[in-house]
């Protein structure tokens, strides 16, 4: 069975739960500068992203609830889901999490705000 | 993050070998307290970091802007890669996260890595990104 059937069998809540925990397990590969293994996790995070995309309505907006999330990965990974979603919100997130200077999540953030100003970066 | 790190020791090597593993933390304090202190530098100016290239100071590297790699994989001559322009002394924590972002898939680099993105794209382009990465972790004004 592969990642994505699995993943359809999964409720958003479960998949909430699953996002959450690899965001972590990337924050703290990062911290150890595991950059193979976190650039793995991104890659697996991005498949939650897209199977919440494709549900009906769209329920990447199910992410929003873990703004303000005590792990910094969790917020940025979650703010850049709900781009497309909540600009509004999702935008004052990254401001948030730039604002923190918690690197190296802070520069992503600002770096982010910075290609979606330039129209460099356009959300889908 | 000290005091958590005292008690595990306690727990686990008893109050005598606590004091060994208290002077050898105290050892590695010593020897990483450079890269610790650099890491608090504030923003300085393109000229500002170029000062002290070359000049092996603990707790900083030597960065280039346009990476050493790029020479190889672009054709950009060694003169630029190497040139005072692109050769910045950086904190060395700061060095390390840049180079992860490097490589890491991005999203608002439409889901490749800053390094994929810039496969192929001219020296301009890569000392943009250069600067951006700079500038957001801290390092550039």
């Amino acid at each position: 069975m592969t990642q994505r059937t699995n993943l359809k069998a999964l409720s958003d809540t479960e998949i909430v739960r699953l996002f959450e925990q690899l965001c972590v397990e990337q924050y703290d590969a990062m911290e150890g500068d595991e950059n193979a293994r976190a650039n793995r996790l991104v890659r697996r995070i991005w498949t939650l992203e897209a199977e919440l995309k494709s549900r009906p309505g769209d329920q990447r907006r199910v992410l929003l609830k873990l703004f303000g999330h005590p792990n910094m990965q969790v917020r940025l990974s979650a703010a850049w889901a709900n781009l497309a979603v909540d600009y509004v919100a999702a935008r004052r997130e990254l401001q948030d999490i730039a604002d923190s200077k918690w690197y190296p999540q802070a520069a992503d953030a600002g770096i982010t705000l910075e290609n979606l100003d330039s129209g460099f970066y356009r959300p889908t | 993050m000290a005091k958590a790190i005292a008690r595990q020791l306690l727990r686990r090597a008893g109050p005598i070998g606590a004091v060994v593993t208290a002077i050898e933390a105290g050892h590695w304090l010593y020897t990483e307290y450079p890269s610790i202190r650099s890491y608090l530098d504030e923003p300085k100016t393109l000229d500002e970091l170029q000062q002290h290239v070359g000049g092996r100071r603990l707790g900083y590297d030597d960065h280039h802007i346009v990476e050493q790699g790029a020479g190889s994989r672009e054709g950009f001559p060694s003169s630029a890669i190497d040139g005072v322009d692109n050769v910045i002394s950086v904190p060395r924590h700061k060095h390390h996260e840049i180079t992860g972002w490097y490589t890491r898939p991005n999203t608002s680099f439409g889901g490749q890595a800053p390094r994929d993105y810039l496969r192929g794209r001219d020296w301009s382009d890569h000392v943009r990104v250069g600067h951006q990465a700079l500038r957001k972790f801290g390092v550039l004004k």
